[in-house]
């Protein structure tokens, strides 16, 4: 009976230790870093700027929101929601070595596994849009570029800022005789889905490095063909009727985006 | 030795007395204030359509009794040099906690080169402080007024030792933050009751809020005239051709803060180099090149109170405003163009928009007693 007594004590004993060393589910650490270049050169704002028209450009502010920030998973790995919403603000791009020093976001307790890409929304979800933002989180990206870039007219968040100054005249110069563009995409009807598919492994333990580059010239420029500043119909994208441009300009984020 | 007695204890009782004077010197180690209840009463704002959520430091929570505080310090001229200049007196309740100068007067008629702000929903901004943003929080703000010498032009080691001395205030900063002694009374605690005021001067009242924010149904609560403004402030055209743009919500929306807190030239500098601001702005803080002659977009919440208008209060009149904006101002290497470049605005277009901020006037805060002077 002792020798029962002893067994039961030990299978007890043994059993809360199972529990107390349950397997730990094995994360990664992914560092998400996203830089902004213009035809593939570190994107300098404020410098003068070639614009494939012959005529120069410079540019003075680019930001915008990515929201569902997903990696995808291939095989037994599911799907993984790295970020709702981030803002990038490429503001500080004041000179080339700051220009190549991407934003990061760091994102902790990632599943292991293969994926296979990553999917990013450009802009931010209809519910979003409607939110109250007396409810937002005041660390949220939202909250944080409210007052900058929700468009009360709309109703919705500007989803992208690029602004500057064409050289409209091709004097090689900037002056008020030029033409200055400022285009804020915004509303539902333009938010942009991009999937990049490009596989890579996570490990347990490991701190992954996830590239990104924003490609400026290509919002602007498709199949050789640029975006003519120089038409007043493309210089800014305010009111409901620069739809299309609007449309058009976010759709550029397939092209834009690299990985 | 009868005499020597009593003439020590005469004087003992005297300088005991003096301790809890409001002229006293407060002695080395302070006065224990453990007596007066601590039971600080959280506040709970209360957002309106249209403003964002508020962040309030974790370190600084609103309380009736620190927001009480904040409210008797923001109108006592006790913080500046010869108690003739408090925060109200260039942040008058009646014009939008603004004032009505290009250079408000300081401590012996002193003045500046910037004009003054306004205080209302001050708590909701997250861009920075000051025409130039260099605090970046409000309880960092609030220290600075004080030692300007044309603002106050005290030092806070002397607010600090009036405010140790002074039997109400040392009663207040126990019952707001729970001091143990009077010598805990500090310039960072000060700055924190006046940050909590600052929080809760809360307005968004105006025919436009009603309109946009709270789905007024009354459809005569703007004019004609005033709908028109509208379009133009928000460039909403529906894509009718020639009409005019005022690209203003791109410096003044952030929904009911109307503004953008962003820092922009609005071209009303000439110089000849991106160098040459003689007020550099945010440029003197970052000591960017590119933010020279940049200044914080103030919100247009009660512009019509508030003239004289931009950091340097050149501009009478909104229509003077109006007008600079639709003549493009001058060129500098960091305008954004397309909003600041000249406009084909008819006298009619500008008097739509100068209408439409008018609607952006909300005085019902005047009545509210917690905004007002304590001391009247």
């Amino acid at each position: 009976m002792r020798k029962f007594a002893f067994l039961l004590f030990l299978a007890v004993f043994a059993f809360s230790c199972k529990d107390d060393e349950s397997p730990k589910t094995p994360t990664a650490t992914v560092n998400l870093h996203f830089s902004a270049t213009y035809d593939g050169a570190p994107f300098v704002l404020f410098q003068t700027l070639d614009y494939p028209s012959g005529n120069a450009i410079r540019f003075q502010n680019f930001n915008f929101f990515a929201s569902k920030i997903t990696l995808l998973g291939e095989g037994s790995t599911t799907d993984h929601l790295l970020s709702a919403v981030e803002f990038f603000d490429f503001k500080d791009n004041l000179d080339l070595a700051a220009a190549q020093t991407p934003l990061v976001r760091n994102y902790e307790n990632v599943p292991v596994g293969t994926y296979k890409g990553i999917k990013i929304d450009f802009g931010v979800s209809e519910e979003s849009n409607n939110a109250a933002s007396g409810n937002l989180p005041t660390d949220s990206p939202l909250r944080q570029a409210f007052a900058s870039h929700y468009w009360s007219d709309w109703d919705s968040y500007i989803f992208m800022k690029s602004e500057g100054i064409y050289d409209k005249n091709g004097d090689g110069t900037f002056d008020q005789n030029d033409q200055g563009f400022e285009h804020h995409p915004g509303m539902d009807a333009v938010l942009t889905s991009v999937t990049k598919l490009k596989s890579f492994n996570l490990e347990d333990g490991q701190t992954f490095d996830l590239d990104l580059v924003a490609d400026v010239f290509n919002i602007y420029v498709e199949n050789g063909v640029e975006l003519d500043l120089s038409d007043p119909d493309n210089q800014d994208t305010q009111s409901l009727s620069d739809l299309p441009l609007a449309e058009r300009l976010m759709g550029h984020w397939e092209q834009a985006l690299q990985f | 030795m009868k005499k020597l007695v009593i003439l020590a204890i005469i004087a003992t009782l005297g300088v005991m007395s003096c301790k809890d004077d409001d002229n006293g010197t407060p002695t080395p180690s302070g006065e224990d204030l453990t007596g007066i209840p601590y039971d600080p009463t959280p506040h709970e704002l209360t957002i309106p359509p249209g403003l964002p959520s508020m962040e309030i430091p974790a370190d600084n929570p609103l309380t009736v009794q620190g927001i009480e505080l904040g409210r008797r310090l923001f109108y006592d001229p006790i913080l500046s040099k010869d108690s003739t200049i408090s925060c109200s007196s260039c942040h008058l309740l009646t014009r939008s906690f603004n004032d009505n100068t290009a250079f408000p007067p300081g401590v012996g008629g002193l003045v500046g080169n910037r004009s003054s702000m306004s205080l209302l929903n001050v708590g909701f901004q997250t861009k920075g402080f000051f025409w130039d943003g260099r605090s970046q929080t409000l309880e960092d703000q609030a220290l600075h007024p004080i030692e300007n010498p044309v603002e106050m032009a005290e030092i806070w080691d002397n607010v600090e030792l009036k405010l140790r001395r002074h039997a109400d205030y040392k009663q207040r900063f126990r019952e707001a933050f729970g001091i143990e002694n009077s010598n805990e009374i500090t310039k960072e605690l000060a700055a924190k009751a006046l940050a909590q005021f600052e929080r809760t001067l809360i307005s968004a009242n105006s025919r436009y809020d009603k309109k946009k924010f709270q789905q007024d149904p009354d459809p005569f609560l703007l004019t004609d005239l005033e709908v028109d403004g509208q379009k133009i402030f928000y460039d909403d055209l529906l894509g009718e051709p020639g009409a005019a743009t005022g690209h203003c919500a791109h410096c003044h929306d952030g929904g009911a803060l109307y503004s953008s807190e962003v820092y922009r030239n609005n071209a009303i500098t000439q110089v000849a180099s991106l160098s040459d601001f003689p007020d550099k702005g945010l440029g003197a803080i970052t000591g960017n090149l590119t933010d020279n002659g940049m200044f914080k977009s103030p919100t247009l919440r009660n512009i019509a109170l508030t003239a004289p208008y931009m950091h340097n209060g050149m501009f009478q009149t909104l229509e003077e405003v109006v007008d600079h904006y639709v003549s493009g101002g001058h060129y500098a290497d960091n305008v954004v163009l397309l909003s600041i470049s000249p406009q084909n605005f008819t006298e009619y277009d500008k008097q739509a928009l100068v209408a439409f901020l008018h609607t952006l006037t909300d005085t019902s805060y005047y009545d509210n007693p917690a905004f007002a002077n304590p001391f009247e």
